[in-house]
């Protein structure tokens, strides 16, 4: 298996726009797109969104969350519940839909199995980014929960096309972290119309530098990449997996430990993960 | 030069490396270095603004022998040599900031490779706590090996995970190996300079 040229392929095909998105998450990236439009209303919207089962299940169930819904109060209405949450997080739940589906149209059942757990991880890592940039770095936690939905497009991308290079996905991946990753993820951002801030943050995900403490977007993610307990597949076919060993990260956040601000926050990462796999 | 303002690839070209043993000050070029089972601390004052970087690893205990005290003075003496060359730049122990990195396990992934790793970051929080040195960031361990890269200006530092293939680890096991050795070769009394109390 020639893995550069493999890779080499891929980047050119994303490069000319060969996307992979499934057919039924059309819809999806309809809504997206209404939810990127500045005259965007919320009667047509919650229309839209009302038609992709998948997707109204989600926002119900998002709100109704002990992040979005202090009261306890839960309701089943469509309508409050995208009042309720606001255009950015129903554009993560969007993108979530469309990357979901994604992993789901892989046929070969040991890529489905790596696209599975990509999906999970990326859940993961949605649900840190999003509590660290509220309690740690004071980023907008919204953008960075869709930064963290986002951070893996490239890995989705790889595994779709994966099937036409039989042993890729086999082989040893070292070459695909920095640049190949970068470029893939770059191309297919692009053509979700990806905002230049969540772009900023990717590449400081892919340049792999940390500022110790994070304090930016990129380091939001970057750190909640790190922390994630569900590894990417990919980490591990490109030599930066774990290997079972332990790591300590921490820094100090006003006098107190990152580690306990996560420990006191592991209800709130619990139920964004719930939400998001639905 | 504003440092603050360069892209971590610009900081990356600009620094000045430091090697396995060794310790640095810079006004204002980048510092930056390559770990493995090795620690790297960051040292920083941020009002008299100056700060520095050492690359040290305890070197390996012999259980039954008085070692341990000459490996805990080795590490000592790396993390004073910093420290005293900080207060001699103007920095004051009070106020001085810590940030450290490494202990990874890149080569043997046995129990004793991998202590060494946790040994060595266990040494620098301990020897920190005791002189009431705050460890404002950190990343220890895991199967890593790491680039560092510190603005002895603002006291920014950045760290990147990084994959190690069979090459990379070697190069920096060879060296590391090499220091080590220089850390098991006693000096002759006359060279012995840190006084017990």
């Amino acid at each position: 298996m020639d893995v550069e040229r493999a890779l080499q392929i891929i980047v050119a095909d994303a490069e000319r726009g060969n996307m992979v998105f499934p057919t039924h998450a059309e819809l999806a990236l309809s809504v997206k797109r209404m939810l990127d439009d500045p005259e965007c209303a919320v009667e047509p919207l919650t229309r839209l969104i009302a038609a992709e089962p998948l997707l109204a299940s989600r926002v119900v169930a998002m709100a109704n969350s002990v992040v979005y819904n202090r009261s306890g109060r839960r309701s089943a209405d469509l309508r409050g519940a995208v009042s309720r949450l606001g255009f950015n997080t129903l554009r993560t739940l969007t993108m979530a839909i469309v990357i979901g589906q994604m992993a789901n149209m892989v046929r070969d059942p040991t890529h489905r199995a790596l696209a599975a757990r990509l999906w999970e991880h990326s859940v993961h890592v949605a649900a840190l980014a999003r509590v660290i940039a509220s309690r740690v770095t004071r980023q907008d936690p919204e953008t960075a929960f869709f930064a963290g939905i986002v951070h893996e497009i490239g890995g989705f991308y790889l595994i779709a096309r994966a099937a036409a290079f039989p042993g890729l996905l086999e082989s040893d991946l070292a070459a695909w972290v920095g640049e190949r990753e970068a470029q893939v993820g770059r191309f297919v951002l692009h053509a979700l119309d990806i905002p230049e801030n969540v772009m900023n943050a990717l590449e400081v995900l892919w340049s792999g530098y940390l500022a110790m403490p994070a304090a930016s977007l990129g380091d939001t993610l970057l750190l909640a990449d790190y922390l994630a307990p569900v590894e990417s597949p990919l980490a591990e076919l490109t030599g930066m997996g774990r290997r079972g060993m332990a790591a300590e990260i921490e820094q100090q956040v006003d006098g107190a430990e990152l580690s306990a601000i996560l420990a006191d926050s592991a209800d709130e990462v619990a139920a964004l993960i719930a939400s998001l796999k639905g | 030069m504003d440092t603050c303002q360069l892209s971590t690839q610009e900081i990356e070209r600009l620094a000045r490396v430091i090697h396995p043993g060794a310790w640095a000050i810079e006004a204002e070029r980048p510092l930056a270095t390559l770990l493995g089972s090795c620690i790297a601390v960051c040292l920083f004052d941020p009002q008299a603004r100056v700060g520095g970087i050492n690359h040290f690893m305890l070197p390996n205990i012999r259980r039954g022998s008085n070692d341990d005290v000459d490996t805990l003075l080795s590490g000592a003496y790396a993390m004073e040599s910093l420290l005293n060359a900080l207060l001699l730049r103007g920095a004051k122990k009070v106020r001085l900031q810590a940030k450290a990195f490494g202990g990874g396990t890149i080569i043997n992934t046995e129990g004793q490779a991998m202590s060494i790793g946790v040994r060595n970051a266990e040494f620098t929080k301990e020897w920190l706590a005791s002189e009431g040195i705050p460890l404002l960031a950190a990343d220890f361990l895991g199967p890593w090996t790491r680039k560092v890269l510190f603005l002895p200006a603002s006291g920014d530092a950045f760290c990147r995970r990084m994959v190690t293939n069979m090459a990379t680890a070697e190069t920096i096991a060879r060296e590391e190996r090499s220091y080590a050795e220089t850390l098991l070769r006693k000096p002759p009394p006359g060279e012995r300079k840190i006084e017990l109390f």
